[in-house]
């Protein structure tokens, strides 16, 4: 008999097929239902503090294109590069005059940093959960997945139990037929034959 | 027979996948927890005077990684919380700690002479250094490192406090600014960061 012929085999087959379509189902169901449209996958976000920025805020300025909150994912690394003369602080990177600064933002958090080049001198910086990301979506496919095949395996077992070989009709080619001649073991098949009171014979 | 030919596969399959796995974790570049100046910038140069009276100058400790804080010794909260965590950092640096001079250079000279520098810095580890100088040195240092300062005056007997950077900044062996710590960084991110740079050599 073929290995995948054998009716455990096939049945955890199907049984992976069918978990792995409803672990499918469930993680992007989940994904899509929960996804606020803010997730998205880490990325590098790169800000230049132009020359004269110091300046500009010491006068009372603003700098236009910075807002006060500022929205990321967990894993963006924020880069920060400072082309004036003088040093600058945007929330946590600190960096100095014709440098540049970058801060991997690791954790789920809000904060509320000091800024140098924000007339009110504060910067808010949300991290959200990075959303859609290849490796998060495997990883949850990974957690579903194979509880639901055990479990769609165990359950399967229980309502349909499985047969013995020998009631599929089949016999397993590994185990090849008894050849037994009558004349080699009359006296042995003999024994095996009982007969019943009203003359029937029954092995 | 089969089976065992799919067991073994199966085995090697899986040994394949952890070997790769590993691979590619050891392969993975460092990702640094503090705000990372890259490429690195010298560092501003200076002399200041620690708590033992001896010079200290930042260029002369090439080989060492140094971790500077800027505060002062009456300080409420801030600096007394930035040499705990320094001397968890070092703590947990063990044998490294050797590579790595930890430093705290003040904001409030007028108050923090070299004998109560020595106090302070005894209260926590008397490896660390505390800075004081001269004001052109220290004006060298704070305006180097971007260190904001400035005197509260309070109706009180503390008479004032300072506002000052939180900030810790790090130099790495070949003298580099190389990286900044927000005040807040987790003490275990911190260490870890300078563990790494301390295995640099020059």
């Amino acid at each position: 008999m073929n290995f995948w012929d054998h009716p455990l085999v096939r049945r955890i087959a199907i049984s992976c097929v069918i978990g792995i379509a409803v672990a499918l189902v469930i993680s992007e169901g989940s994904y899509y239902l929960l996804n606020d449209g803010t997730r998205r996958d880490p990325q590098t976000i790169e800000l230049i503090i132009p020359a004269g920025t110091a300046e500009q805020v010491a006068a009372g300025k603003s700098v236009p294109s910075l807002p006060t909150n500022m929205t990321f994912v967990e894993g963006d690394v924020l880069l920060v590069k400072n082309q004036d003369v003088t040093d600058h602080q945007l929330g946590p990177v600190w960096v100095p005059p014709d440098a540049t600064g970058s801060l991997a933002l690791g954790e789920v958090n809000r904060f509320r940093f000091g800024c140098s080049f924000q007339p009110g001198r504060y910067l808010g910086i949300d991290v959200r959960p990075a959303g859609s990301s290849l490796q998060s979506r495997l990883l949850a496919l990974i957690l579903i997945g194979p509880p639901t095949i055990a479990l769609i395996v165990v359950y399967g077992i229980l309502v349909v139990p499985l047969k013995p070989a020998s009631a599929t009709g089949t016999r397993p080619q590994s185990l090849p037929a008894p050849v037994v001649t009558l004349s080699e073991t009359g006296a042995a098949v003999n024994d095996m034959i009982h007969h019943s009171p009203n003359g029937k014979t029954v092995l | 027979m089969t089976g065992k030919v799919i067991r073994w596969g199966l085995a090697l399959l899986a040994t394949i996948l952890v070997a790769l796995g590993s691979l590619g974790m050891l392969l993975q570049p460092y990702s640094f927890r503090g705000s990372l100046i890259d490429p690195p910038v010298p560092a501003t140069d200076f002399t200041l005077v620690d708590q033992h009276h001896q010079p200290f100058r930042l260029s002369e400790q090439r080989g060492k990684v140094v971790v500077m804080a800027f505060g002062y010794t009456l300080c409420p909260d801030v600096c007394p919380a930035t040499l705990a965590e320094f001397k968890q950092i070092r703590r947990l640096l063990g044998r490294q700690a050797d590579q790595v001079q930890f430093v705290f250079i003040t904001v409030d000279p007028e108050r923090d002479t070299p004998t109560r520098l020595g106090e302070y810095m005894q209260a926590f580890d008397a490896s660390f250094r505390g800075l004081s100088g001269d004001m052109t040195e220290l004006e060298r240092a704070w305006q180097g490192f971007g260190v904001y300062h400035e005197k509260q005056f309070l109706d009180s007997a503390a008479g004032y406090l300072v506002d000052h950077t939180a900030r810790v900044y790090v130099v790495d062996v070949h003298g580099n600014l190389r990286l900044t710590f927000p005040f807040g960084t987790a003490t275990q991110d911190m260490f870890e960061d300078i563990q790494y740079l301390a295995r640099e050599r020059i």
